[in-house]
């Protein structure tokens, strides 16, 4: 089975996107698939081979613009789409998906790796919700973000799937404390503004001098956070280690007494599992999905509102550091959700679109005939479909049609004095 | 005791305490001093609080000031700026308890700092001493606190608030300066350069009170709203001064708020943090 992971951006960077993507690469490439991960970043064109994985990264002209998409990144989807037996989109925002829709290819699975607020912004709403109005099959990263999901938009239910990221349990119990002083308090974030960093930073101010925080992870908002905790003069108690490797993030979490995640709106829960799975008490955001990881794993977990004083934080940081900590032997026992169980969920996922005879069917009476009624109104005609000219179209199997909404499709392949005007 | 309606409406980002049910006794014919209203207590079981109540050469005013001033105060401390009239006596024989805390160096923003490290209460009130802030309004300030701000601001241009005091110019500086402060920090203020101001003890390592002059009020205003804290804003109403001249000159001072403003930027503060990271690199080239 050929696998492309079309990720917005790709370790070094980090992320829980990029990690996410990298276990998923290499899990499924352990498991016989060949896996090419797509994606862009600063500097050049870049092939790489890394554990069975092949990995292309190109260029993103507008640098680390969040919502641009690669002109190469672009071109390559389009010509060899066809190639891959399922495309896998792991994006924070509508474009990339957009892009990787538009390539016509023959399984598409999404994966929107941030919220779904900020997945169907303002500016992407329309984009974006046609997108998962007519992408085959999206796979959600919890039961929450699902029922949103559904929320949203009712008729997907049946197609989001549920697929939680993982939590590497042995690593977390055979990982050796860092030898510290006072009360490490652990944030685990990308840094920008939408992860509340800042607001973990701003509440060390009111807290005892013993207590220390210690920010893991990287991003555009570092020097802004770093000037932040200088002008609270609090720059020796605030630690940032930039990212780290998964070895050395378990490190941190069993040095850790409190991990804090106040992202102000829905995140993935993520660091609410992996620190409830090491032992280690949390202040999260008070949202259904960190409550749902929280339930899930079972830890003792102080809520603050999303919004709010960073005086609660500090509140709310003294109270998770009186709770007890987990013993070693239960945390092994964890109900935490592992990697392998993802990697297994989505490979059987690829394997039933892979092994699923019916074409996806596409929502004809919504655009076919109402395109077609429209012209007709006008007392125009659609022009004949024109046989696709791409190098890769020849294997595109008969009956697999792309699932590309076909009201762009025609109004493609209609002539020029028939487009849209 | 007063009874304020305690219902918060919210303006865009604010809040402000509205007075519905007890009407103010703005000119009544009972009360000599005009907008004033009736003295009022605070609750026993409340938190403690502090009022800090910077003076210098204020004899003549302070018998007025702690007339007004609440019961159930769990401290107050003036903080004498090298007075050379009766002030510390005229104090001490007014309230015995007072504390006297003798200003360290010069101006406002230093003797603001003194007090506020020798406060001991749960709860900070910044005072003027010449009688134009009420210590009547005190419990509305802590009310609010106990409602859930970090941080209260007296506001004059607030609905229910007024000043006897402002000149045009003053006005005007005040609405430019406030203006910037809202585009530049995201907040919404309305009185930016008001002495009368409460807040939680927690709140003074946001703080930082490191100011000598009249710009302490617009430095502790850029820094709570930088930290992130919870502000309210209640209505306040401001009397002239009942004797003697103000040290606020508007246009120096208001330079100094102007500049202050601009070095709290978070630009200019990465900048700062940036320069010995740049030096050391280009020493080290």
């Amino acid at each position: 089975m050929r696998v492309a992971l079309v990720a917005s951006s790709f370790l070094p960077e980090p992320g829980r996107l990029e990690r996410r993507v990298d276990v998923l690469a290499r899990g499924l490439a352990q498991r016989g698939a060949h896996v090419e991960v797509l994606t862009q970043g600063p500097g050049r064109s870049t092939v790489e081979l890394r554990e069975g994985v092949t990995i292309r990264s190109f260029p993103a002209v507008t640098g680390h613009l969040r919502f641009a998409v690669a002109p190469k990144l672009r071109e390559r989807l389009r010509l060899t789409s066809s190639e891959f037996d399922v495309i896998d989109v792991h994006t924070r925002q509508a474009p990339l998906a957009l892009a990787a829709a538009s390539a016509r290819s023959r399984r598409l699975v999404l994966t929107p790796c941030a919220s779904l607020d900020g997945f169907l912004g303002w500016h992407h709403t329309r984009a974006a919700r046609a997108l998962l109005a007519s992408a085959p099959h999206l796979v959600c990263r919890s039961e929450i973000e699902r029922d949103l999901l559904c929320a949203s938009i009712p008729r997907e239910a049946s197609r989001a799937r549920v697929v939680p990221d993982g939590v590497e349990l042995e690593a977390l119990s055979g990982a050796q404390p860092f030898a510290t002083t006072g009360v490490v308090v652990l944030a685990v974030d990308r840094l920008d503004r939408a992860t509340g960093v800042g607001r973990a930073i701003a509440a060390m101010a009111g807290l005892d001098p013993k207590f220390r925080l210690v920010v893991v992870g990287d991003g555009p908002g570092r020097e802004r956070l770093s000037a932040f905790a200088a002008d609270l003069r609090i720059s020796s108690r605030v630690q940032f280690v930039g990212a780290v490797s998964d070895e050395v993030l378990c490190r941190w979490l069993r040095t850790a007494r409190v991990v804090v995640t106040l992202p102000g709106q829905q995140s993935s829960g993520a660091v609410v599992a992996e620190a409830c799975a090491a032992g280690v008490s949390v202040v999260a955001s008070d949202l259904p999905i960190q409550r749902h990881a929280a339930e899930q794993v079972g830890g003792g977990v102080v809520f603050v509102a999303p919004r709010g004083s960073p005086l609660d934080v500090a509140d709310a940081i003294e109270e998770a550091a009186q709770l007890s900590v987990m013993p070693h032997a239960e945390m092994l026992a964890s109900s935490a959700p592992s990697w392998d169980s993802a990697i297994d969920a989505t490979w059987e996922l690829y394997r039933e679109l892979v092994d699923d005879p019916r074409p996806y069917e596409r929502n004809v009476a919504v655009s076919e005939v109402d395109l077609t009624s429209q012209l007709e109104a006008e007392g125009r005609t659609l022009a004949p479909p024109t046989p696709i000219t791409t190098a890769h179209s020849a294997s595109v199997p008969a009956g697999e049609a792309s699932w590309w909404p076909s009201r762009r499709r025609v109004s493609h392949r209609a002539s020029g004095a028939q487009r849209w005007r | 005791m007063l009874q304020w309606n305690e219902e918060q409406v919210s303006l865009t980002g604010l809040e402000v305490l509205s007075e519905t049910s007890v009407e103010r006794p703005r000119n009544s014919s009972t009360d000599s001093y005009g907008g004033r209203q009736p003295v009022a207590s605070l609750a026993p079981d409340g938190p403690r609080v502090s009022v800090v109540i910077p003076a210098m050469n204020e004899a003549e005013n302070l018998p007025y000031a702690f007339s007004r001033l609440p019961e159930g105060l769990y401290e107050v401390i003036l903080v004498d700026g090298h007075s050379v009239d009766d002030t510390v006596a005229v104090a001490e024989s007014l309230r015995p308890g007072v504390r006297i805390v003798t200003q360290s160096g010069k101006g406002k923003g230093n003797a603001m700092a003194d007090g506020f490290a020798a406060c001991t209460g749960d709860i900070i009130v910044m005072l003027d001493a010449d009688g134009s802030t009420d210590p009547a309004e005190i419990p509305r300030f802590v009310s609010a606190l106990r409602n859930g701000a970090d941080f209260v601001k007296g506001s004059r241009f607030a609905q229910g608030g007024s000043s006897m005091d402002i000149t045009l110019a003053r006005s005007l500086g005040n609405h430019m300066l406030r203006t910037i402060v809202n585009t530049l920090y995201g907040t919404s203020y309305t009185d930016l350069c008001y002495g009368y101001n409460a807040f939680w003890a927690r709140c003074l390592p946001y703080m930082r009170v490191d100011c000598d002059g009249f710009e302490v009020e617009t430095l502790i205003n850029v820094r709570i709203a930088k930290a992130g804290l919870i502000v309210h804003e209640v209505p306040s109403y401001e009397n002239v001064r009942l004797h003697g001249t103000s040290n606020l000159r508007a246009l120096p001072d208001g330079t100094r708020v102007l500049r202050t403003i601009m070095r709290e930027l978070p630009v200019a503060a990465t900048r700062r943090s940036l320069l010995p990271r740049i030096a050391s690199r280009s020493v080290s080239s």
